[in-house]
């Protein structure tokens, strides 16, 4: 097998780094040279990132139902795509403030978002969605979850969300990623690792 | 079901190498009404493609390494991020064809039969991006060595992994990277349905 490169961020030169925009959000423009796998260094590159930090994503799963928790809502993403409908079914997600663990924020963003109770978490991966562009970093996660009674319209007024929640049987959801209709890279990671490990979890967690 | 969004501006509000646009807007609740305006900022990104070059004779897979600028933003301790080949669908570009097109510039392969797993919005709160997820049946004979534009900065090593060692580096935390993880899970969960199809043993 190949050998993974050993370099590390302390092999990157920082040049400069400016912030060109910021509002709610911020660009930074990175100017920065790295070693080269050939030998040597690139020369200084311009490299603008969409600076967001860490967030937490979890699909909640009853084991015993084999069910999974999934919500929609208004995603400002897909409206700028121009998709004909920018409501998307995904898991509940939220953002990871300092001093937070990913799992308090993913047990009280379930709460929130979905009225569930998430009892057990398992830790699935770090993601970066898309590193080409933004620095966003999710901690991924299953939970444990009884879904009886789990429907409804949830969110916070004040943060102008509004959610509708349902559950899903694990066959017909990972059959939406299946037939290309997952919609979230985060939505689909999940439920695609849950099909390899649900025989694992359900003798976990049952 | 709602389906009703009144935009009340969308401006330009940053127009770099990224384009970010600022809309005021009202959405339809679920319960009928409208919200109240509220302002919502958005990078505008392109449809993008990624592809993982599998040989279904050999059971390899083609994996690119490269340094990513925004997980070093993010304070990754190793800013080289294990992927399959990805990139933006160019203008007038059919999707298939930019993931060909996109496995051959990043790692020198022929990719000649495609598996399709949909539209996958990468951050959909604040990016309009969505990743196109696909498998392509490929040879991996003789792939490897360093690709990539050199004068777009482009440092790419390519590197043939034995699927089972593909997996096992995701399992162990080494492939982070959405454009990584997303179709290397897809392939685990289809391989048995491509190796009929694609006719291997």
């Amino acid at each position: 097998m190949p050998d993974l490169t050993s370099f590390t961020r302390r092999d990157v030169e920082l040049v400069g780094k400016e912030t060109p925009f910021r509002r709610y959000f911020q660009l930074d423009t990175y100017y920065l040279r790295h070693p080269l796998f050939q030998g040597g260094m690139s020369p200084v590159l311009q490299r603008e990132v969409f600076e967001r930090g860490q967030s937490a994503c979890c699909l909640p799963y009853d084991p015993a139902r084999d069910e999974v928790v999934l919500i929609e809502q208004f995603r400002p993403g897909a409206l700028a795509a121009d998709d004909p409908r920018p409501w998307l079914i995904e898991a509940p997600a939220g953002i990871v403030e300092t001093g937070e663990t990913p799992e308090e924020v993913v047990r009280r963003e379930v709460q929130e978002e979905a009225g569930c109770t998430v009892t057990d978490v398992e830790f699935v991966m770090d993601l970066y969605p898309s590193p080409g562009a933004t620095s966003e970093r999710v901690a991924m996660f299953i939970g444990r979850a009884a879904t009886e009674n789990v429907v409804g319209i949830h969110g916070l007024d004040d943060e102008a969300e509004d959610i509708r929640v349902f559950t899903l049987p694990f066959a017909e959801a990972i059959g939406l990623v299946d037939t290309g209709k997952g919609q979230t890279a985060a939505g689909a990671i999940l439920l695609l690792w849950l099909a390899q490990h649900r025989d694992a979890l359900r003798a976990k967690w049952t | 079901m709602p389906n009703t969004v009144d935009i009340a501006a969308r401006d330009r509000a940053y127009d770099g190498f990224f384009k970010m646009d600022v809309f005021k807007l009202r959405f339809e609740l679920f319960r009928g009404s409208m919200s109240p305006e509220i302002e919502r900022e958005v990078l505008i990104g392109n449809q993008s493609i990624c592809c993982l070059p599998f040989d279904p004779f050999r059971n390899e897979v083609v994996l690119v390494e490269q340094f990513r600028a925004a997980a070093y933003a993010a304070g990754e301790e190793h800013p080289w991020m294990l992927e399959a080949p990805a990139g933006f669908i160019e203008p007038g570009e059919e999707k298939n064809a930019a993931a060909i097109r996109e496995a051959h510039e990043e790692t020198g392969c022929t990719v000649t039969e495609l598996d399709y797993g949909g539209p996958l919005y990468s951050s959909q709160g604040a990016f309009s991006e969505r990743t196109n997820l696909f498998v392509g049946k490929t040879s991996t004979d003789g792939l490897g060595g360093v690709h990539g534009i050199e004068s777009e900065g482009e440092n790419i090593r390519v590197a043939v992994f034995p699927f089972d060692e593909a997996v096992a580096l995701f399992n162990e935390g080494k492939i982070q990277s959405a454009f990584g993880a997303l179709p290397l899970l897809w392939l685990l969960r289809h391989r048995e349905r491509l190796l009929r199809e694609w006719g291997a043993p």
